[in-house]
């Protein structure tokens, strides 16, 4: 027959049809996450007012001139009495039961009425009333079957098999199971709210901007941070938002550090990939350069004078303790610069390894080596900044010394001249000499390379103690979050990340949305660039190409969501058409400034134009290529390190 | 409360079918089978029912006529047999409410 005759596993089976049957639930699309009863969605509000969905996959572009907003979904009238399905299944149950307790005592009541069975019109009453019962009852059973119980199941809860209490009383022991059923949504709906209650949701935003720090930004009613660039404002009246600033500044200081470099070498109308390749030699002979001095430094301490306490006389003596104490001091100094030398000969040997013909190629086949140089970049300047002061306390040394060396030559009687190892004197000559030229090596890697990177390390102190910033909010009180992105500069990345914090504070659950900032539609870009300019007709030198700064204004559009091949390849080649200001170096003049017109592609990484320069009267006109170092750059970070 | 028939005879039954106030289900089987199990859930549930195992098929031959597939007999109220139920319908809960309610219909 197939018949259950316990109740073993027979609650589960009957909460679960009795789920089945609940109101339709919410969506959750790919755009919507849920935690407990709690939907939320992170949407990018255009300008237009239009919403477009954002998943939390990897590295989703946003518009700079839109705004995020991450909303929570109101509790349904359901879920402020418990969970999702608590409601309307509490209800039927209860619905259920009233229904039941009155036909029990329907039953009771018509079973024990006495009536005259020649009464007609009294039999027909009570028939009518069994038959309103018997409506009922249909409908009770059609309900049970209806949510999913089998036969089997509905007679064991009717005969009382279902908590081994038989009994001859269908409506009792259906009664009993309905009670047992709401006990099981009661101590649910309890869990719930103790759930609901304990649990915390936090919001926070980090940015990784392309110029400055790594930081954790404000977003109204979700942490403690005060209102920064990001705060809301009215950006549309400025020319430059402070993200366009800092980047502008940080493009131009990039392009003139490197036209710099390039003079310096001597090969300014060298071309930007023989500039790097040069750079590349430069950096090898840093290396070879800096092997040389400080093992010059550390064998002249070595060999450092050496007086002796039996033969010095008592102030001669304490004198010369100091001078040993200065020797120590020197040698941990000097330390510091021989720690970096294994590093960057490491590093020149990997850079010397690789078959490309430029450093650019380098960086992006071999993954990390820009994180690297940049590491050792960021350990240099701090060494070089204690190796700055070191000459100055030489040459208080130096005085110390030969004061000794007097004392000794009063005191013993003769030319006793102490002086220090000579090849410790060329060594710090030698280093007092070439110190610029690292400082300036160092600055140009730090410049050209790290740039970005070497801020990361400041901002990992204040992402450290972002988490005491933030607002915990319970589950019934999660305002909307809105992070306007309007000062956001492009390629700037953001990090929306929304945590589910545990009674105890463990994060239960964790969604972060990774954003870069991106303009599309029309926009206007403003750009420093490094480019080779030379003029179209003159003498001498003036049509040679030669590097020099640009700031650029142009005006491009892409497509939000490109519609087919054109489309696509369109944003791909990004052109963009502008103006721009220029110094030159192509009169007598020692400034020169020209202004002309420039078509750019590639997201800026490639500018052409011409223009004319003011500063001369004839042959004025000009032309150029250039590149945005900044963008070549960044997108070699961005190869390399990924996000 | 469910009679059996014996000790309860042809007579009983009939007696019982002459009350209005009352409508009668009989099933022919034994008292382990599921289909009576339903008949007493529902007599549990239904007012006014008056229950019957014929556990001997010869006791209600009037009504079944020899007719061995035959395991349940409906009647309403004040009215002769209404319908039949084999052992399949007897066994089946629904089907059992819907011919004992449906016979009081009548």
């Amino acid at each position: 027959m197939g018949r259950s005759r316990t109740g073993r596993g027979f609650a589960l089976a009957a909460a679960l049809a009795l789920a089945a049957c609940d109101a339709p639930r919410r969506r959750t699309g790919p755009t919507q996450g849920k935690f407990s009863s709690v939907t939320y969605r992170l949407e990018e509000e255009a300008r237009n007012g239009r919403l477009h969905p954002i998943s939390p996959t990897y590295k989703t572009p946003v518009d700079t001139r839109s705004e995020l907003v991450l909303t929570f979904d109101e509790p349904s009238i359901e879920e402020q009495r418990g969970s999702d399905r608590a409601g309307p299944e509490w209800e039927r149950l209860e619905d259920l039961l009233a229904l039941v307790e009155g036909l029990a005592a329907d039953y009771a009541r018509l079973n024990a009425q006495a009536v005259d069975v020649r009464d007609e019109q009294a039999v027909e009453g009570l028939q009518a009333q069994v038959r309103a019962v018997d409506a009922k009852v249909q409908g009770l059973l059609i309900t049970l079957l209806d949510s999913g119980l089998t036969q089997d199941q509905v007679r064991d809860i009717l005969s009382g098999r279902f908590d081994g209490r038989e009994r001859d009383m269908p409506y009792a022991n259906l009664s009993r199971w309905i009670r047992s059923e709401i006990e099981r949504l009661k101590r649910g709906v309890e869990e719930h709210f103790e759930r609901r209650e304990s649990a915390k949701v936090s919001v926070e935003a980090r940015l990784d901007p392309v110029v400055g720090e790594t930081r954790n930004i404000h977003i109204p009613d979700w942490d403690k941070i005060a209102d920064g660039v990001l705060a809301t404002q009215d950006v549309g009246t400025k020319f430059l938002t402070p993200g366009e600033r800092r980047r502008l500044v940080a493009q131009l200081e990039a392009a003139r550090t490197f036209k710099g470099f390039l003079e310096e070498l001597g090969d300014a109308d060298e071309g930007i990939r023989a500039g790097l390749s040069r750079l590349r030699e430069r950096f090898s002979e840093e290396v070879e350069h800096w092997d040389g001095v400080l093992r010059a430094i550390s064998e002249s301490l070595d060999r450092g004078p050496q007086p002796t306490r039996e033969i010095l006389p008592p102030g001669a003596r304490t004198a010369s303790m100091e001078l040993f104490a200065d020797l120590d001091t020197y040698r941990r100094d000097v330390q510091g610069l021989q720690d970096l030398e294994p590093r960057l000969r490491a590093l020149r040997d990997e850079v010397l390894a690789a078959d490309a013909d430029v450093l650019i190629d380098t960086l992006v086949d071999q993954g990390g080596l820009v994180d690297k140089l940049v590491g050792w970049a960021e350990d240099a300047t701090a060494a070089v900044s204690s190796f700055e002061n070191l000459g100055a306390r030489f040459e208080v040394t130096l005085e110390r010394t030969q004061a000794l060396a007097d004392a000794l030559g009063a005191e013993f009687g003769r030319d006793a001249r102490v002086t220090l190892d000579e090849g410790l004197d060329q060594a710090l000559q030698e280093v007092q000499a070439r110190l610029p030229q690292t400082v300036t090596v160092v600055r140009t890697l730090a410049s050209v390379f790290g740039s970005k990177s070497l801020e990361v390390a400041n901002g990992a102190a204040t992402l450290a103690s972002a988490d005491a910033d933030l607002v915990l909010r319970d589950l019934d009180d999660l305002p909307t979050a809105r992070v306007n992105l309007e000062g956001l500069a492009e390629d700037d990345r953001l990090t929306l990340r929304l945590r589910f914090h545990a009674p105890d504070g463990e994060v239960v659950k964790m969604e972060d949305y990774a954003l870069v900032a991106e303009r599309m539609g029309w926009y206007r870009d403003v750009a420093g660039a490094l480019i080779f300019a030379r003029g179209d007709q003159g003498t001498g030198d003036a049509t040679d190409w030669k590097p020099n700064v640009a700031a650029m204004v142009s005006w491009h559009y892409q497509y939000r969501e490109p519609q087919g091949g054109w489309q696509g390849f369109w944003n791909s080649w990004n052109p963009g058409l502008g103006l721009h200001v220029a110094t030159l170096d192509q009169g007598d003049d020692n400034v020169e400034l020209g202004i002309g017109v420039n078509v750019s592609l590639w997201d800026r990484y490639l500018y052409g134009g011409v223009g004319w320069n003011l500063n001369v009267d004839d042959d004025s006109l000009y032309y150029f290529i250039g590149s945005n170092l900044f963008e070549v750059l960044n997108a070699v970070r961005s190869g390399v390190g990924g996000y | 409360m469910a009679q059996k028939l014996p000790p309860l005879t042809t007579a009983d039954v009939k007696d019982s079918l002459a009350d209005p106030s009352f409508s009668v289900y009989v099933y022919i089987g034994s008292e382990d089978d599921l289909a009576w199990e339903n008949a007493e859930l529902l007599f549990g549930l239904l007012p006014r029912l008056r229950l019957f195992l014929a556990e001997d098929e010869d006791s209600v031959a009037e009504w079944t006529d020899g007719d061995a597939s035959i395991a349940g007999l409906v009647f309403g109220f004040e009215t002769p047999l209404v319908s039949t139920l084999d052992q399949d319908q007897a066994e089946d809960l629904r089907a059992v409410l819907d011919a004992i309610t449906g016979a009081r219909d009548e």
